[in-house]
């Protein structure tokens, strides 16, 4: 009777040790992103590329929608066993940098020259002191895109493509967009993407969030710029220009990267990346600059490579980043984001390799210049203290001053106490 | 009996042989991940550097955090009424459906069927009878009788109700346990009672639930551990609008203490936090769990003799 | 049960329109679009590999969960048949397994399986379902503990060893504790996100409600295509329960054994 237990139980291995070992087989770099499904097969094209030029190295990718990306990421960083090259966006690599979790690319032939040919903006996120941990390979920017017949309709010329509208002009065609009926609003003018324009506002009215993005040690918001910038935001709210916090993200009216796709909006702050879909759909859109204040700021995004602390094979890891952020830029475009390296920034602006007209690839680079990306310290508290007050402010429940004041108190406290 | 001491004995050392499987996984897989849990709630991580050494300063912190408080209400509030009227209403659904009459197999698979969605799917069934001011059910309903819609999920005050009442959804989970249960007990009780002239009634108080003694037992401990541990429906309602957050709905009306755990964890990077908060539940679902087992051990016994 | 039905209404109604209907908030218009647009079933299937997704499901889910029913009612079989030193603590170990919150040890497991280069495979999400689930073996071993002990004692005077006993009498006693057991364990391997998410790393192996993510991110808003996905995923759900439903109904009568 015993025998029959333990056979069972051996059984069991047996049939497990089958299954086990009809899993994956393990494969040269693995490479992750973020991406949807066709951006993916971008990203794939691309990685193809570099196969097809280096034999020797064989790409596996693993893309995944954004949320689940940043899980994934988070998990297989902490545990140890990342994919070899990863891929960042500035605001959620901050903790990754700061405290050294990824691989110091500093020593790796030609990673400092290859540093010194980015823009300038795009390098503080990678650096730590003066170690190198990343290597920057796109910038994303956004634009205002707007759907022409609904401008049309509303009799509204079109904007200028290189010259920004003031806050004023902004708000006298937000209001003649929004259409109204009995009450309920049936067409938004804009929808923004509230969380992360706020500190544009804040900058462009000539105020300041906070002293430095990399170790900070004061708030500054709580200027009479910087107020405005907030009570400019709530203004769009109020007026309904701009659709109040509820509604922004998956109600009828999309979300940021979606809202003109709806047909329901007429203008929307996003990238190259949005640009498909409206392709898909035919409809008919043009570009322009964000608005400015007193002064011109966007926030974007730096996006860039890093490899893993627990890479086995450095070196063909930074083979495959070296050339995406070198000589494989212009393929990189084709996915959409313009590129970090100053030399083929300058070339795609003159080549347009985008796949849209240049007038309409105009105002993304035309805003390049003005990107600001937030402060980079290893904490979540910040976000959280701005995301609930901008989205308390966005809901018409505080007031700018007491946005302004609460961001400043509560703020100034968390920043005392990150420890470097 | 007594007169096979030896035998018995032996026999009863099987039982090691039995439980072996779930021994060596205990010891292999569990052991070290909550030891190590436990160590680390003692300890200032940020998954990232080594764990710093601070004692009990991350309970401690939990005392005075507003967002701890409304998570520990909130989740309080959730367990009385989902596993106190759940467990009825499961139990007596179960009881209604476990008679053979012939719409019972339809019904029986429609209570489950909202067991059987993935969660993406959930927070998206949702949107149309809470979701906006006029297109959520709800909302619509009111309106007919004249009251105005109201925003379920962004309002602080009605939020957790509504985690709350879509519970209730899931109802199909513990309906389908009972009805198990009370397939097992035997035809013959029900026969005798029957002649003995019972209604319905009778023999459910009489003679379903006490024999469901072992079931009940289950499904109340497993009700607090589920409740204890809500998580996904607050964050699948919070997170409703677009991108994850970092709060857990207006002013954290929506959190829960896992929920809460979760943010800790690993948007904040707060691991030794988080771990506190863990074993905080724990040490919750140990006192409630010896409560329960001290009441029904009486019952229990006495049926185990018969 | 009308409740419970409603949000199944929507999901089939609303899987069949196009955007512009979806978000049409005309009551009529929500709940009884028209025209009616099938190809989003079309385009479904095309999006994402979901047949593919569908088979990793399938084949995970049931692996799993023989795995897991057989090794804890065995487990279980000990808990409640046996009187041994240590079987009250080890039965309270049990159920305190069950409330630490999974969170907390997910990170230190992760590591573990680092450390023994059990990732990017599929060792995480089929080797610890060997050796039975402390949940699974908690409502068995209840069951068990229902079940009268004349039947062992019997078959012990037959001269039957334990493991006899285990897979003639109590097993088949078991059914409907068994039954119910293999369906959570299935549903809960199919609803499970996060261990294949973290565990695997090819799009290839990817299970059905990963897969289901890819459908909406920032910039696509095809949610009516996603919701007809997600009925699709619905499907192979319905047809287990069904099955496991028809074991259910036949419930056992003690007379029948003796």
């Amino acid at each position: 009777m015993k025998r029959r237990v333990l056979l069972t139980v051996l059984a069991l291995f047996i049939f497990t040790a089958m299954i086990v070992s009809a899993g994956p087989k393990v494969t040269t770099i693995t490479y992750t992103r973020w991406a949807g499904t066709e951006e993916a097969k971008d990203f794939q094209k691309l990685a193809d590329l570099f196969m097809s030029k280096n034999p020797d190295i064989k790409i596996v990718c693993d893309f995944l929608p954004w949320d689940p990306y940043w899980n994934k990421l988070q998990a297989t960083i902490i545990g140890g066993s990342a994919p070899d090259v990863l891929s960042f966006s500035h605001q959620n690599s901050a903790q990754y940098v700061s405290r050294g979790a990824l691989y110091d690319i500093t020593k790796l032939p030609g990673a400092k020259k290859l540093l010194d040919e980015m823009q300038e903006g795009t390098k503080t996120p990678v650096l730590l002191g003066n170690k190198i941990y990343g290597m920057p390979v796109g910038a994303g920017v956004r634009a205002m895109i707007y759907n022409k017949e609904l401008f049309d309709k509303a009799g509204i010329p079109y904007p200028d493509n290189k010259k920004p509208m003031t806050w004023d002009e902004f708000l006298k065609i937000g209001e003649k967009l929004t259409i109204k009926k009995d009450g309920k609003v049936v067409q938004y003018a804009a929808n923004f993407h509230k969380l992360e324009m706020w500190e544009s506002l804040v900058v462009q009215a000539g105020g300041k969030y906070i002293d430095y993005y990399t170790k900070p040690t004061k708030i500054l918001i709580n200027s009479k710029d910087g107020i405005a910038g907030l009570q400019y935001l709530r203004t769009l709210v109020e007026k309904q220009i701009i659709p109040p916090y509820e509604d922004s993200w998956e109600g009828a009216f999309g979300s940021p990267d979606s809202a003109v796709v709806t047909g329901k909006v007429a203008m929307m702050q996003a990238g190259p990346w949005a640009l498909s879909p409206l392709k898909e759909k035919k409809m008919n859109f043009g570009t322009a600059p964000l608005f400015m204040g007193k002064k011109r700021a966007n926030r974007g995004y730096v996006n860039f490579l890093a490899i893993s602390k627990n890479c086995k094979n450095p070196k063909a890891a930074w083979r495959f980043i070296e050339w995406m952020c070198g000589e494989g830029q212009m393929d990189f475009t084709k996915t959409g984001d313009l590129p970090a390296n100053k030399k083929y920034f300058e070339l795609a602006k003159k080549e347009n390799p985008y796949g849209y007209p240049a007038e309409i690839m105009e105002a993304f680079f035309s805003e390049l210049p003005y990107v600001i990306t937030g402060p980079m310290v290893p904490t979540n508290d910040l976000t959280t203290l701005t995301e609930q007050t901008v989205m308390d402010l966005t809901t018409l429940r505080i007031t700018a001053e007491q946005g302004a004041k609460r961001i400043e108190g509560q703020g100034n406290g968390i920043i005392a106490n990150i420890e470097y | 009996m007594a007169g096979k001491g030896g035998l018995l004995a032996r026999r009863n050392r099987m039982g090691y042989v039995y439980i072996l499987p779930w021994l060596i996984g205990f010891i292999a897989f569990q052991a070290f991940p909550i030891i190590y849990s436990f160590y680390i709630s003692l300890h200032k991580w940020d998954m990232l550097t080594k764990p710093k050494f601070i004692g009990w300063v991350n309970y401690q912190s939990l005392l005075t955090d507003p967002r701890f408080m409304i998570s520990i209400r909130n989740t309080f509030l959730f367990m009385i009424f989902s596993m106190g009227l759940g467990i009825s209403l499961g139990l007596f659904i179960a009881a209604l459906l476990a008679e053979n009459l012939k719409g019972n197999r339809f019904y029986r698979t429609v209570f489950y069927l909202p067991n059987l969605v993935v969660p993406v799917a959930f927070g998206m069934m949702m949107r149309p009878i809470f979701g906006g001011l006029d297109y959520g059910l709800i909302n619509i309903i009111l309106s007919l009788f004249g009251f105005e819609g109201v925003r379920w999920l962004d309002n602080p005050s009605t939020a957790i109700w509504v985690v709350i009442i879509t519970n209730f959804w899931f109802i199909g989970a513990c309906m389908i346990i009972f009805l198990a249960g009370i397939k097992s007990i035997s035809r013959t009780y029900y026969e005798a009672a029957e002649i003995d002239g019972a209604g319905w009634f009778r023999r459910l108080f009489h003679i379903t639930i006490p024999l469901l003694g072992p079931i009940l037992f289950f499904q109340t401990i497993t009700g607090l551990i589920y409740a204890l541990q809500i998580f996904d429906i607050p964050m699948a309602m919070a997170n409703m609008g677009g991108s994850q957050h970092t709060t857990m709905g207006i002013n954290d009306s929506l959190g829960t203490l896992i929920y809460y755990l979760y943010l800790l964890g690993f948007r904040n990077w707060n691991m030794g936090r988080a771990s506190a908060v863990g074993w905080v539940v724990f040490g919750i679902g140990l006192i409630f769990t010896t409560i329960i087992l001290m009441v029904l051990r009486k019952s229990w016994k006495t049926q185990e003799t018969n | 049960m009308v409740l419970i039905i409603i949000p199944f209404i929507w999901l089939l109604v609303s899987s069949l329109k196009n955007m512009g209907q979806y978000y049409d908030t005309d009551f009529v218009k929500v709940w009884f679009p028209w025209p009616l647009h099938f190809e989003n079933y079309a385009k479904a299937l095309k999006f994402v590999p979901l047949f593919l997704y569908l088979w990793n499901s399938v084949w995970l889910a049931t692996a799993q969960m023989l795995l897991a029913v057989f090794s804890s009612a065995l487990v279980a079989y000990g808990l409640s048949r046996f009187e041994f030193r240590g079987r009250e603590t080890v039965f309270i170990l049990i159920i305190a397994s069950i409330m630490l919150p999974t969170q907390v040890t997910q990170i230190p497991l992760f590591m573990f399986y680092s450390k023994i280069g059990f990732v990017n495979s599929f060792k995480p999400l089929i080797i610890p379902h060997l050796f039975g689930a402390a949940y699974h073996i908690f409502l068995i071993r209840q069951f068990m503990m229902s079940l009268p002990r004349d039947l062992d004692e019997s078959a012990m005077i037959d001269g039957a060893n334990t493991f006899t006993i285990f897979s003639r009498i109590i097993l088949p006693q078991c059914k409907p504790a068994l039954m119910v057991t293999g369906l959570f364990a299935f549903l809960f391997s199919w609803k499970d996100i996060w261990n294949p998410l973290i565990y695997l790393s090819s799009n290839k192996f990817y299970t059905l409600p990963l897969g289901l993510l890819f459908f909406t991110g920032p910039t696509r808003v095809e949610y009516t295509v996603e919701l007809a996905a997600i009925v699709i995923a619905l499907i192979p759900t319905i047809i287990i329960y069904f099955i496991g439903q028809r074991y259910l109904e036949r419930g056992i009568n003690i007379a029948d054994l003796k």
